[in-house]
């Protein structure tokens, strides 16, 4: 571990003050056969809120809840062992593993200097590589770090990802390709998350040879849709599904959800205007189960489901600062910011599925392990 | 057994929670959000947003006079308008929702926080290109935001060794001139769109109809209650955070706004006088306390914001010389931190103090989104 003084200060603070949560939480139960959904969380309540990563049961029960030195994003389980990477939120200066199914966290991996994590990130299918988007700062283009598994997550080098402020990053064809959402916007660590370029964003979907960082395939919106950024995505037969955010809003209602396949140009999936409308210009969260893809607005306060074969949208259920969506059975669990989890499928209504934990606000995205 | 030990040591924060959004519940209605609307508009939105459009207006005048005449007093009064219009910009900023987020009309005013000094490199193509094409009326419109604002003009104006003989003499000087008057005219475009834009949003808020800002009155309120917590952490954190950074020797003073025109406090203290004021109500109007219950917790908390914000703005007085000087001066410094600690606390009153008492629930994923 590398930690500035302050950083490891922190570290241990939120550790030691870990203990307590450890201690409280049902750690003793064991997830055994049953799916972990793994999400990062902000502590609730009145008082300053502890960030760090859980693991839920299907039913929405907290099996573990580990501290981390800082707020995190997105959580990815290595193929084969029993542990998953925990990403730092960007601009991320780490990851952590953790154990499973206790949670127990091991040794953090920070950033290079000139580099920020973006807060995603994928392994091989063999599991041997991890490969983490990250920012190229001063060339201000996207890169992919690659880390290897198993030497301690040592660094080995870096690979473009052909384009600019990417964020998400999923591996398809079995792993041997990495598809990766560049948002075009440009950020950098001496104005955190400000956003420095919104008036010439360069958007872009790249697929990325992984053995040799080659680009295979690049993909655009059409120019009228130029103010999309293209962020989080998750892989379907022949292609992926992506969500966009609207970065310059112009008043006019853009599609937000897409499906692009190898060797095609990016199509939209159909919603009602009306529906469009409360989607608000936003998608935080995507995933795609079989032929089905979930895609969540915190802003509307909405998931809504679509057939991405057909481009049939299939219902909008709405979830109050609802983010993230996980694969789950024969369709998808969903958490919000409130600490609520629900279950949501295609042709019944979520709501009455729904479980509370208000003590934690469930970040961004949940990912289902085994 | 596990599983309800944890229940019971998470209940007395949740109970808190529950607890404030009971009493909280009382005060908000839809016909109350509507009459609440139409005061903010009316006292303390329509104002400021028509003396933006007075001073970018009266700016573009003063430019026109002094190209016209280049002399000492012209430069002056240029730059009097300026100071008049960076003024009101600073008090209008935090109206992020509706017309001044749309086409990118906020970073089109100010361009900042910057990109590796792309407001400079932009302004000098657009100074070594003599196309008058590019200064044609609406045509500063359509190139980089960058050089369309305040910023760039802060840069004409302000800049060392600029003198009111810079703007005239040989075409070199009257070039400038005319890019510092195109940028006039465009400012002045974008006050009048503002202003016009307001004009029609303002009754559609007032009377509870669907609106960009929101889907019903309520949703409006809570979206700009929303948008004021952006703007506390921009003040926070790029504005002040970010120049001071953890030492003096780590100061970055080029990173302050409005560092050639020595105005980064002034900014800083508009901003906060500004986020005050809709919180407590000014010229007679309501202001987000006003949705305070009519108890001890309410009448507690309005006098907490009110003195957070005196404190702050307080300390932002304090500051003898410029932000820029006084992050670098181990003298001068800790007043910087003092500043920093007091916004600090008025942010946590705006976060934390009141939501749950004026019934905003403060997502934790749709508010700064990833």
């Amino acid at each position: 571990m590398n930690w500035t003084a302050i950083d490891r200060r922190r570290l241990l603070a939120a550790f030691g003050g870990g203990l307590l949560a450890t201690l409280a939480a049902p750690v003793l139960a064991r997830a055994g056969d049953r799916t972990l959904l793994l999400s990062a969380y902000a502590t609730g309540g009145t008082g300053d809120p502890v960030y760090g990563v859980a693991a839920l049961d299907p039913g929405g029960k907290v099996v573990f809840a580990t501290p981390l030195p800082g707020r995190a994003h997105a959580v990815v389980p290595h193929p084969t062992r029993a542990e998953a990477i925990v990403f730092a939120r960007r601009p991320g200066r780490w990851f952590a593993p953790v154990s499973l199914p206790d949670g127990t966290p091991g040794p953090a991996v920070t950033v290079p200097e000139d580099r920020r994590f973006t807060g995603h990130g994928a392994f091989s299918a063999d599991g041997r590589l991890l490969y983490v988007p990250e920012d190229d700062v001063p060339n201000e283009v996207g890169a992919i770090g690659v880390y290897d598994v198993t030497d301690g997550y040592r660094r080995l080098g870096a690979m473009p990802t052909h384009g600019v402020g990417p964020h998400e990053l999923v591996a398809v064809d079995g792993g041997q390709v990495l598809a990766v959402a560049n948002g075009g916007v440009i950020t950098h660590p001496d104005t955190g998350r400000a956003k420095l370029n919104l008036d010439s964003i360069d958007a872009s979907l790249t697929y990325v040879e992984a053995a040799t960082g080659r680009l295979l395939e690049s993909a655009r919106l059409p120019e009228e849709h130029a103010n999309l950024g293209i962020r989080h995505l998750a892989p379907i037969p022949g292609g992926v599904v992506f969500g966009v955010q609207d970065e310059r809003p112009a008043g006019e209602l853009q599609p937000l959800v897409w499906v692009h396949r190898r060797g095609e140009t990016p199509v939209a999936l159909d919603l009602p205007e009306e529906e469009l409308t409360r989607f608000d210009g936003y998608i935080g969260s995507i995933a795609a189960n079989h032929d089905t893809a979930a895609a969540s607005s915190p802003r509307g306060g909405l998931i809504g489901l679509w057939n991405t074969t057909t481009g049939q949208w299939l219902g909008t259920t709405p979830l109050p600062d609802g983010c993230g969506i996980a694969a789950l059975g024969h369709g998808f669990l969903a958490t919000s910011g409130f600490g609520t989890c629900a279950l949501v499928e295609a042709g019944e209504p979520g709501a009455d599925s729904a479980q509370t934990v208000a003590s934690f606000r469930w970040d961004n995205h949940i990912t289902p392990v085994g | 057994l596990l599983r309800r030990r944890a229940f019971l040591a998470l209940l007395s924060a949740t109970t808190a929670v529950l607890l404030l959004q009971v009493t909280a519940a009382l005060a908000r209605t839809q016909a109350g959000d509507k009459e609440f609307l139409a005061g903010l508009v009316r006292t303390h939105i329509q104002p400021r947003i028509d003396a933006l459009a007075t001073s970018t207006g009266d700016l573009t005048e003063r430019l026109d006079r002094f190209c016209a005449n280049p002399d000492a007093a012209g430069f002056d009064a240029a730059k009097t308008g300026y100071n008049a219009a960076m003024d009101a910009w600073a008090a209008t900023q935090h109206l992020r929702p509706g017309p001044l987020l749309l086409e990118l009309r906020s970073d089109r005013i100010a361009f900042w926080p910057e990109r590796r000094n792309i407001v400079n490199r932009q302004l000098s193509q657009l100074l070594a290109s003599r196309d008058p094409k590019l200064l044609e009326p609406g045509a500063l419109a359509h190139q980089s935001a960058a050089v369309q604002g305040l910023t760039a003009l802060e840069r004409l104006l302000f800049d060392k060794g600029v003198t009111a003989a810079s703007f005239g003499g040989d075409d070199t000087g009257r070039h400038r001139c005319a890019v510092a008057a195109a940028i006039g005219h465009n400012l002045a475009t974008l006050g009048t769109e503002v202003r016009d834009g307001w004009a029609e949003l303002g009754p559609k808020l007032a009377a509870g109809e669907a609106t960009p800002v929101g889907p019903t009155a309520t949703a409006a309120v809570d979206n700009i209650y929303a948008s004021l917590v952006t703007m506390i952490q921009i003040v926070v954190d790029q504005k002040i955070l970010f120049p001071l950074g953890p030492n003096p020797e780590e100061a970055k003073p080029t990173l302050a706004e409005s560092v050639l025109a020595g105005r980064s406090l002034r900014n800083v203290s508009i901003n906060l006088a500004a986020l005050r004021a809709i919180l407590t109500g000014e010229a007679g109007g309501p202001g987000y306390t006003s949705l305070l219950p009519d108890n001890p917790a309410g009448a507690a908390a309005k006098a907490e914001t009110a003195k957070s914000f005196d404190t702050a703005l307080a300390a932002a007085d304090a500051v003898p010389v410029p932000l820029a000087q006084a992050v670098a001066d181990p003298k001068q410094r800790p007043k910087v931190e003092a500043l920093f600690r007091t916004a600090k606390v008025a942010q946590t009153t705006m976060t934390r103090t009141l939501p749950p008492l004026i019934s905003v629930a403060l997502g934790f994923n749709e508010l700064d989104g990833d």
